[in-house]
Formats: C-alpha cells, sequence, structure tokens
C-alpha cells in the first residue's frame, strides 16, 4: 500500500547560508537509504525554513521488498540416491529449511550441479526501518559548522528541539538529541502548536499557519515585493543573488517592508552604503532611474502581524546609526589622501613571515615591470603610480576598523582614489586588482588593473606557497586555488600570451628564494586542466596539450580547443595515428634535426620531404599566428605521405648511414608535430 | 515610559523568579560581562549555575566622542548564564523581553546566526544576534569554548545591550536621550565621561605607561598563579586585556603586534582555566 512519509526537524533558527546545502544533503541521506533498502517510493521532497527541515516521500511503500536469497544444500549426486529417492543428507537439508522436495532447483557451481532455494524474507515494515535509521541520517546531516547544546554530545548547526515523523497518520517513533518525535509541530513564534492530522496534510497546515516552507515560493514572493517597488518607488533593484539567497533563508513568514534612509548619507561612496544595508541589515538597495543610489530601501521582515509602521521606524533608525559609523570612518580617512600614506605601508604586516606591505607594494612594482612586455601601450608612469596605490587603502580606517567594511578592501581605494583625483584609471585598477574573486566575477577591465590583478595574485600564490605550502586534496585554507585560477581566467578570457616561468622565476627571486618553477608551472596547468574540463575538452586532448613543455597558458588553451573541435571528425583519428607513428620509431634514439636531402634515395622519402617543405612556411605562419585549427590541417595533408613512407621504406635500416639519414627525416617530420601535443596521451577508440 | 533603571530591575525580577543569583558589576575595566569570573569561572565546570548582573563593558575603540547616537565606549550589558541551556531557553528569553514591555507580537523579532568568539579569553560559542525590527538588542551564545577548554556541559549566555533595549521601550534615537529616571537622562550621567573616555582613548593615554603597565600585569599574574591564588591573578588578566584594547584605540600597535599580545592573554586564561579545574 502506498502512503506518505513525512520527517520535520525543528531546530532553533539555522544560519541562513548552512540551510540550502544541508537540505540538500539530508535529501541525499533518504534516497540513499530508501535505495539501499529496496524501499519503493514516489517522489522525495525537501522544504526548509530556519527553524525546520523537511522531507516528504510521496507514495511510499508500507513494506521494504521482500529479500530472495539462493540457499545451498548438497550436490545432486548426495541429494538423490540412484534410484532417484532422496538421501538422508537431503531430508536432512529439507527440514532444516521447513521447505519441501517441489522448492528444490539446481545449478552448476563450482564444477557441480548442486541444489538450491530461494529463501524469501518477508520486507520489515517502513515505520520500523526509519524509526531504526533516523538518528543515523540525522547525524550525518553536513554543516560547515556543528555545536553541541546537551549533555549527549549530539552535534547539528543548531539545537533540534522537535521533531514530526509520520507515516501517513501515525508517529514514528524517534529519539534524537533528548527529542522524542510526535505529530506537534511550531509555527510562528507566537502562534499555537500545529497538529499535524496526516503526513500529507502538512504542507497546508503550515502554509495555513502562515509558514512558507518552500524555499522557491518564498523566493518567488521576495522578488515580487522587490519589482513591486521598483514600480511604486520608479526605482531599480541593485541585484544581489547572494543576499536574496540569503533573505530567502531568514524568513519563513515573508513580509516586505520598505523605508528610508536621509539623503545625507549619499555623500558616503556607494559601495559603502550598500554594504551597510546589505552586510549588517540585509536591505536590498536600489538605484534611480538616472543611476544614483536610491535612499529606498526594502527590508523582508518575518511577522505577518507586526505593526508595519513601527517595525519600518526601527528599520530607518538602526540604518542610521550604520551610516553614521561609516561616515565617521569616512570623514577621518579623507584628512590624509592615499598617497602619502605610502610611507604607512612599511608599518602594516601583510603576511606573518611574508613582510609588510611596502614590501607587497615593492614586489609588485618589479613584478608589473616584467608584465609591461606584453602591454607595450600601457603608460610605465601609470602602472607604476597605480602600483604604489594599490595597498593604501588597507591603510584606511574604513578598511581597518570598520566591521562590516572591512571586505570593501580595492573598492574604499577606488573610491577614495576617484575622490583624491587620481585618474579613473589608475582608482578603477586599484579596484580591479583583486578581480576576479569567484567563478562568475568579471575579469579586469583596463590594463592596468588586468597587470596588477595577475601579479597580485602570482606574488600571493608563491609568498603564500613558499610558507604554508600549495594546497593538497581538498584542503585549501588560503584560497590559493582560487587565485591560480583566476590568473586562468585572466590570460584566456583576456587573451593574453604570457610565459610564465620567467614571471615565476621573479616571483620567487622577489622572496629571495630560489625558484620551484616546475612545482608552481604544474600548479596553474592543474587550473588550467580544470578550466579546459568545465568547457568539455576531453580529457586526453587536455593531458595532450598540458603535457608539453609550454608555459604560455593561453596558447596551450587555444591547442586543446583546436584539437576538441575536431575530436569526433575521422581526421582527428588519421592525425594522432601519424603523429604517434612517427613519433614511435624516434622512441629511444638519437635523430639529426634535418636529413641529408642528397641521400634522400627513395620516392616515398623524397615525396614527404618535398611536401613538407610545401607546406612549410604556411604551417609557420599559422602557428606563430596561433590558428591551430589551420595547423591541423596543414599537418593532415602530410597524412599520406607519412603512410607511403613507412609502407615503401625501412626506416631503421641495416646500412647505418641510410639509417641515420632516415631517422633525420622522420625527425624532420615529427618537429612540425611536437610541439602541437603529447599524441601519445591521446585516445583513439581501439586503445 | 519606562526608565532606564525599571528596565534593569524587571530584567533582575524575571530571572530572580527563574532562580538566578542577582550578580554584580566587576570591579574593574571589561570588555564584556563574560570576563567577569560569575562567567568565566563558574561556567567552566559541570555543576548548574544562573547568574545574572549588570555589567559596564568598555570598548575604547568604539567610542566616538559622544558624538554618534548608538556607539559608545563604554555601554551597559545585562549578563545572563544559565547552565545547562534549558531545551526553552528562547522562549524563556523572548518572556523576559516582554517583561519588560516590548510587546513582540508586533515587531519582527529574529535570531540572525552570529558565532561569538572572545579571541583573549580563548572562549567560543555559537548562536545567534537577536534581532528586533533590524536593531541587535541581545548576543545569545551556546557557550562550546572558555578559557581554551571544551566545556562538558553547555551554558548559555544572554548578553542583553540596555541601551538597546531602552531606546526600543522608550522610542528614542539616540542614546543620550534615554530616560534614566523620569527626571535623569543618560547623557546627563554619562554624556561628559564619554567624551572625556574617547579623547583619553584615541588622543591622551600614556603609551608607554600603557606598555609597562601590561607587563606589570602579565608579571603579576604569573606570579599569582604560582602561588595558587587564582581571583587575585584572575584580576590581572583582566587588566592586562583592558590596557591592551587601550593601546590598540590609540593605535600604538600594529596588527600583527596585537595578534601576538592576544595570544599572550589568551595563554593567561588557559593556564588560569586549568588551575581552576584542577588540570595543572
Amino acid at each position: 500500500m502506498s502512503r506518505t512519509l513525512l520527517v520535520e526537524i525543528g531546530t532553533e533558527e539555522i544560519p541562513a547560508r548552512f540551510l540550502t546545502p544541508a537540505a540538500t544533503s539530508f535529501r541525499e541521506l533518504f534516497v540513499e537509504f530508501l535505495t539501499k533498502n529496496s524501499i519503493p517510493y514516489g517522489e522525495v521532497k525537501t522544504f526548509y525554513t530556519p527553524r525546520r527541515m523537511t522531507i516528504i516521500v510521496e507514495r511510499i511503500a508500507d513494506k521494504q521488498n521482500d529479500i530472495l536469497t539462493e540457499v545451498y544444500g548438497p550436490p545432486v549426486s548426495k541429494f538423490f540416491t540412484d534410484k532417484g529417492e532422496l538421501t538422508q543428507q537431503a531430508i536432512g537439508y529439507l527440514r532444516a529449511h521447513n521447505i519441501t522436495v517441489d522448492e528444490i532447483k539446481t545449478k552448476q557451481k563450482g564444477g557441480k550441479e548442486v541444489v538450491y532455494y530461494v529463501k524469501r524474507e518477508p520486507g520489515k515494515p517502513v515505520a520500523r526501518l526509519v524509526s531504526d535509521t533516523l538518528y543515523e541520517l540525522v547525524q550525518k546531516v553536513r554543516f560547515p559548522k556543528t555545536m553541541r547544546w546537551n549533555g549527549d554530545g549530539f552535534r547539528f548547526a543548531r539545537p533540534i528541539r522537535w521533531m514530526v515523523v509520520m507515516l501517513d497518520d501515525e508517529v514514528i517513533p524517534v529519539e534524537v538529541a533528548g527529542v522524542k518525535s510526535n505529530r506537534i509541530s511550531y509555527g510562528l513564534r507566537f502562534d499555537p502548536p500545529i497538529t499535524v492530522d496526516h503526513a500529507c496534510n502538512y504542507l497546508k497546515l503550515m502554509r495555513a499557519a502562515r509558514i512558507e516552507p518552500d524555499p522557491e515560493v518564498r523566493r518567488k514572493k521576495i522578488l515580487d515585493a522587490i519589482h513591486k517597488e521598483e514600480e511604486v518607488h520608479n526605482i531599480v533593484w541593485v541585484e544581489d543573488r547572494e543576499l536574496l539567497d540569503e533573505v530567502v533563508n531568514l524568513v519563513e513568514a515573508p513580509v516586505p517592508i520598505g523605508g528610508e534612509f536621509p539623503s545625507r548619507y549619499l555623500k558616503l561612496p556607494e559601495p559603502v552604503i550598500i554594504t551597510a544595508l546589505r552586510e549588517h541589515q540585509r536591505y536590498f538597495a536600489f538605484k534611480d532611474r538616472d543611476g544614483r543610489l536610491s535612499t529606498h530601501f526594502l527590508f523582508i521582515g518575518n511577522n505577518p502581524d507586526a505593526d508595519i509602521e513601527q517595525v519600518r521606524e526601527g528599520l530607518e533608525h538602526i540604518v542610521v546609526s550604520r551610516l553614521e559609523d561609516a561616515m565617521f570612518y569616512f570623514e577621518e580617512d579623507q584628512k590624509r589622501k592615499l598617497r602619502d600614506r605610502i610611507e604607512e605601508l612599511k608599518k602594516v604586516v601583510w603576511r606573518a613571515g611574508l613582510g609588510t606591505l611596502y614590501d607587497k607594494t615593492e614586489r609588485l612594482v618589479k613584478l608589473t615591470q616584467h608584465l609591461h612586455q606584453y602591454f607595450a601601450d600601457v603608460p610605465k608612469e601609470k602602472l607604476e603610480r597605480a602600483v604604489w596605490l594599490a595597498k593604501t587603502d588597507m591603510l584606511t580606517t574604513m578598511l581597518r576598523d570598520g566591521k562590516e567594511f572591512t571586505k570593501l578592501q580595492g573598492i574604499i581605494g577606488k573610491e577614495y582614489a576617484l575622490l583624491q583625483g587620481e585618474e579613473p584609471e589608475i582608482a578603477t585598477a586599484i579596484y580591479e586588482q583583486y578581480l576576479p574573486k569567484t567563478q562568475d566575477d568579471p575579469l579586469p577591465a583596463t590594463d592596468i588593473g588586468t597587470i596588477l590583478a595577475i601579479a597580485d595574485k602570482v606574488d600571493s600564490i608563491v609568498g603564500i606557497g613558499m610558507i604554508e605550502g600549495l594546497p593538497k586534496g581538498s584542503f585549501d585554507p588560503f584560497a590559493l586555488r582560487r587565485l591560480a585560477q583566476g590568473v586562468v581566467r585572466i590570460v584566456v578570457g583576456k587573451g593574453l600570451f604570457i610565459k610564465l616561468k620567467p614571471l615565476l622565476e621573479l616571483a620567487f627571486k622577489n622572496y629571495g628564494r630560489e625558484p620551484e618553477v616546475d612545482k608552481y608551472l604544474a600548479f596553474f596547468k592543474d587550473r588550467l586542466r580544470r578550466m579546459m574540463e568545465d568547457k568539455g575538452v576531453r580529457y586526453d586532448i587536455i593531458e595532450g596539450v598540458v603535457s608539453l613543455d609550454e608555459d604560455d597558458l593561453y596558447d596551450l588553451y587555444l591547442k586543446g580547443m583546436a584539437f576538441n573541435k575536431m575530436r569526433d571528425k575521422p581526421e582527428f583519428e588519421d592525425l594522432v595515428i601519424i603523429a604517434r607513428r612517427v613519433g614511435n620509431i624516434l622512441e629511444g634514439v638519437e635523430a639529426d634535426p634535418k636529413p641529408d636531402t642528397a641521400k634522400l634515395t627513395e620516392p616515398a622519402e623524397r615525396a614527404i620531404y618535398s611536401k613538407a617543405m610545401e607546406i612549410m612556411p604556411a604551417l609557420e605562419e599559422a602557428k606563430r599566428e596561433r590558428r591551430y585549427e589551420d595547423v591541423v590541417n596543414l599537418l593532415l595533408e602530410l597524412g599520406p605521405y607519412i603512410h607511403r613512407l613507412f609502407d615503401d621504406v625501412l626506416i631503421m635500416a641495416e646500412d647505418a648511414a641510410i639509417r641515420k639519414n632516415r631517422l633525420a627525416l622522420v625527425n624532420f617530420i615529427y618537429a612540425m608535430f611536437r610541439d602541437m601535443a603529447d599524441f601519445r596521451k591521446m585516445v583513439l577508440p581501439g586503445d | 515610559m519606562i526608565p532606564y533603571q525599571d528596565i534593569v530591575l524587571k530584567l533582575d525580577e524575571y530571572w530572580r523568579d527563574h532562580g538566578a543569583v542577582l550578580g554584580l558589576p566587576y570591579s574593574s575595566e571589561v570588555g564584556a560581562g563574560t570576563f567577569n569570573p560569575f562567567t568565566f569561572f563558574y561556567v567552566l565546570d559541570e555543576r548548574p549555575w544562573c547568574v545574572a548582573y549588570v555589567e559596564p563593558s568598555k570598548r575604547p575603540k568604539d567610542g566616538r566622542y559622544a558624538e554618534n547616537p548608538m556607539r559608545l565606549q563604554q555601554f551597559i550589558q545585562y549578563q545572563v548564564i544559565v547552565k545547562p541551556a534549558p531545551r526553552d531557553i528562547q522562549d524563556i528569553y523572548l518572556r523576559s523581553l516582554q517583561h519588560i514591555g516590548i510587546e513582540l507580537k508586533k515587531h519582527d523579532v529574529r535570531f540572525v546566526e552570529d558565532d561569538w568568539e572572545s579571541e583573549t579569553l580563548g572562549a567560543s560559542g555559537l548562536g545567534w544576534e537577536v534581532w528586533v525590527d533590524g536593531m541587535e538588542v541581545t548576543q545569545f551564545t551556546y557557550f562550546q569554548q572558555m578559557g581554551g577548554i571544551e566545556l562538558k556541559v553547555i551554558p548559555v549566555e544572554l548578553t542583553y545591550g540596555l541601551e538597546r533595549l531602552a531606546m526600543l521601550v522608550q522610542n528614542k534615537r539616540d542614546i543620550f536621550d534615554i530616560i534614566w529616571t523620569d527626571d535623569v537622562s543618560y547623557g546627563d550621567i554619562w554624556k561628559r565621561r564619554e567624551y572625556e573616555f574617547s579623547v583619553f582613548n584615541f588622543d591622551e593615554a600614556n603609551i608607554e605607561l600603557h606598555f609597562k603597565m601590561f607587563e606589570s600585569f602579565v608579571n603579576e599574574f604569573y606570579r599569582l598563579l604560582e602561588r595558587g591564588l587564582i581571583f587575585p591573578a584572575y584580576d590581572y588578566l583582566v587588566k592586562a586585556s583592558h590596557t591592551l584594547n587601550v593601546l590598540d584605540a590609540r593605535r600604538a600597535i600594529s596588527p600583527e603586534e596585537r595578534q601576538k599580545f592576544i595570544a599572550k592573554v589568551r595563554r593567561m586564561a588557559n593556564s588560569i582555566a586549568k588551575k581552576y579545574l584542577g588540570y595543572e
């Protein structure tokens, strides 16, 4: 019979950022439990609010499937006598398993024909399985951080205070962390408890009690409220998906409440105001139609019975105190310009063991000077000025003392630089040095910002890597992978052909250390691998190009993309076959770079040589211009000549002089392939 | 309108009825009620304990020369410890707000994640800030560690911001307008002190003297600890911690040095906690 299973874990308020991943992990654990125990079910749904995590399993069987096992007995030869009668042993077997001879089957096993029967154990009731297993499932729910709250040491994100566990209309008895399951749930704080009469009525009962358990419905309600606010006040939401995600998980009965802050605070840099609204208060910010920050904000309350006017007043009041704080830091900071703070960089340690911010800046000067060769159009003085200003915002009170504002590094630098009359390009670069911070963050737009962003990341990776080691496994406490990923995204996204080895060497030299270039280059190449995987490049193609002895990541990327584009065409197979054929011959032998043309006696030899010479100029040009699809097509033209060469000519000829010259010819041809990929790493259908 | 001092009386009354010991503020400067021995020592062991007291708390860096309507270098906490944490502690807490006259049903009350940590005390806990209409009025923490020691019985710490509560109850926009009694305002009592201490913290505190004081307090702490005089030793830990905060406000120490000083005090807190429990 098909039923509905309800599990609601009632808690004190679970942090918003924990909820979604925890609910996902709870669901996965549940699905695993149902599958492992072969319990038939229709659908597993999850719902959650700050005070509850709920699983509803629809159309769940009331018993697990029967368990069938084959129970073996003696060989057939010992089961029946020659006359076909049961042996003593057979009678014993039948009696022991309480079966008749009709249930017996036979099967070949270990070279003998043996007797067996299929034992059918009836499935256990689902209620009992849930009752036995739920403790373990709840214990396994993953959170970034857990706590203890009573003597038994049970850990969860926040204390568990009630549990509703029901199969249809019956409570399944469970105890977790001293809490016994029953049918009583809790809604809004000052509302009476909710009695769940039947598992399938759960959502209806919750909604009747004004709780919205479905985060997607809450999200829609909040977005509708934002859009209504936009319309009514003729303003545009400063889109902030992260904040939206958080607010969805901060409320269970969303009530939008708009408010205003006094316009005198518009004097503050906009990012500071937005931070004051979002970081601490979780208010949504808006812009006017002309793109300037609006004094309007939107808060999502959690109490439908609240006196809206009174709450609004409170909200407006509290944000003033935040903005007042920001004003204090801002005015304090304007007393000294960023450019007058450079000496002060010497007083602040960047990282223990890695010198001060001044030391960091000096290293950045050298790295950016080196990188300048790739950006000939950038005026050197401008670049240098940006570098010297880059870290000065770390000295401002806004970043040192500003609590929620301390996250604004780079942003404060940019805003203050603009106010203090620095060129916009320099100001922007100060902000862009930290880009991209996340997977989806934009790349630096300005050249100076790009140079600084690469230099700062490389310096940090080398410095921190030197002291803490490069990350291993999933543990990356200093986010070095994210920094390396940033560099890869920049060079690929902006199409920069940058030689990484000399840059890394310089970064090490800046710290006065022996360069460990290979290890660090491999670290960057790992990030390139990951990026190409994400773009759907086949793994063997990635391996083929990444294992080249090449430190220009964008070049490797282009080669990988070119191969990947043609990977399903027959030509790709051809290319790999011919490249390997050529390469294999050369495995472990010394060969001259070029043959003596006078000694090329066979027609096949002469043919391939002249074909190679014919395509050489175009090939070199295509390589120079990194048109790697063209390169591949040109190389493919050599295909028939290579096959003919190997079919007609014995490369490893008896005569040493001839052999030497033929190897030189092959080597000459192979040189045209070698810098494109390590073809041995690439996989063909037949491999 | 309920005056500030009546709010305190009501909280005393409420927690007395919940079986709390009504404690006293500590006799020297602390950064939070957590520093008071009523909390620091009494949460370490496994015996039940419930205490409530007022604690003026000094945060030298937060001074604003009495010009900011909501920030002070000294604010007044109402501190409650309940050990072990009762199952309905959130409700008990919310009823205490109702008891001082906040009609919670009409407000937006929520518990927003805020994991609390005192680096100097080697203390940490998980919990929330409690917001009423967007304003933080209480820090609500389940202690997990104190003095670097993992606690076996988990206490809950409730730290009410009395100024915040008074502003809410009295509907004031500026701390200094809070009425202490019908005739005396918060500003009457504290404004001049706020201003003078801001000047002291930011501009006048004698840096050289404070460095010396810090060293002396640390030395005295270890001398007394060695003699098993735990409570007198603890006084010097608290003094050292406050001296450090003054030096920090005075911009006399770099962030790196600050970390070193904090580590020093944390080691003191750890050794005294162990001694108190008889581990050493």
